[in-house]
């Protein structure tokens, strides 16, 4: 039995280190471009999806 | 005595019952055929699921058939057999339920719990007009011969299968194009917002093969109906299914998606067709079926909604 985590965010990737806290996995990246590639790979490797929540933070939901 | 060879084998005065039980049983089985259309869908599947339907098509026309002569007997305990069937056919809607849930998980995009359910009420609710046709068969030959059973079961299929077919969506409202676009991360389909898109390369993905479909429902009992969440994904799988889906498993961004304009009832829809081609898109829309298990009629109630097309 596989078990998959729905509707809760996986993963933090922002370039804002001071605005961004908390518990779950945090990727500090240096640009949009960094941004747009972890947050590619993220999406791959978790199959959720990338959420912009403001310019230059994005958090992966699997739903 | 055209059967008497069958009461002579059997040693039991049979009369004209076997040419009633064989008249129902052939009317029913035509009628269970009838039904048991394979289209684009393929389903029920090919050959087994239609084995299945077909064997079970043979025990529910016996079943009407046989109870006829029961009835001339005055063997009204027989009738109780009924019961055995009914629970028989339940377990039919069981079985399709099941199959179709299970297999539902492997699904680009799934039919949705609702069409699912629809599907499996369907096949039980086949059976029983399949028993309905091959009694009213069996029944006028008892009087008119095997070409008035005939005649009458043939009669009863049409008005039955007339009946039991169900509306399209183009019975409760308008199907047209609408524009998609984004507005920073988010995507819309005309005026209403379908879902927040990160991904740059993906809104390039759903720019270049996405398109967007307005449904206007005519009424408030169409907005109703339209407004359950299992009527929308049973759009997307027909679209899906005929026009194919520009998404694989491991491509959570691309997923066909509708929403409501809460202020209206109109659906969007947002669809990845492989081949983008929007008047078979919206032809489709138009053709795809109501489900059963999502009309509503708030118009037929006491109280009216004064909820007006917008």
């Amino acid at each position: 039995m596989s078990q998959t985590i729905e509707n809760i965010i996986l993963a933090v990737v922002t370039t804002e280190v001071d605005r961004t806290a908390g518990s779950g996995p945090i990727f500090i990246v240096k640009d949009e471009a960094e941004l747009q590639q972890v947050c590619f790979n993220l999406e791959n490797v978790l199959d959720g999806m990338a959420h912009e929540v403001r310019p230059g933070t994005m958090v992966i939901v699997r739903h | 005595m055209k059967w008497a060879w069958l009461s002579q084998i059997t040693s039991i005065p049979l009369g004209h019952y076997p040419q009633m039980i064989i008249t129902g049983v052939l009317v029913g089985m035509v009628g269970r055929l009838m039904m048991l259309r394979t289209d684009y869908r393929q389903y029920p599947t090919f050959p087994h699921g239609r084995i299945i339907h077909i064997a079970l098509g043979v025990i529910a026309s016996a079943l009407g058939a046989i109870a006829v002569p029961s009835l001339l007997k005055q063997d009204f305990t027989a009738i109780t057999f009924l019961t055995v069937a009914a629970q028989q056919f339940r377990d039919v809607r069981n079985m399709e339920r099941q199959m179709l849930s299970n297999v539902d998980q492997t699904e680009l995009v799934p039919r949705g719990l609702a069409y699912i359910e629809g599907i499996a009420m369907a096949f039980e609710g086949r059976n029983y007009l399949v028993i309905a046709i091959a009694f009213c068969s069996s029944f006028a030959c008892n009087w008119t011969g095997p070409v008035g059973g005939v005649l009458i079961g043939g009669l009863i299929m049409f008005l039955l299968m007339r009946f039991a077919s169900g509306i399209t969506i183009d019975h409760i409202a308008d199907v047209a194009a609408a524009s998609i676009r984004f507005e920073g991360p988010l995507l819309y389909v005309d005026d209403v917002v379908i879902m927040n898109i990160g991904l740059k390369k993906s809104r390039e993905l759903i720019l270049e093969h996405g398109i967007g479909i307005l449904i206007r429902p005519q009424n408030a009992d169409g907005s109703t109906t339209l407004s359950q969440l299992g009527q929308r994904q049973s759009i997307q799988h027909d679209l899906a299914t005929i026009l194919g889906v520009y998404r694989d498993s491991g491509n959570p961004s691309l997923v066909p998606l509708a929403k409501r304009d809460l202020h209206t009832g109109n659906v969007a829809v947002f669809a990845l067709p492989m081949e983008k081609n929007m008047d078979k898109a919206i032809e489709i829309v138009r053709r795809s079926p109501v489900l059963e298990n999502a009309v509503r009629k708030p118009l037929s109630g006491v109280i009216k909604p004064k909820r007006h097309r917008a």
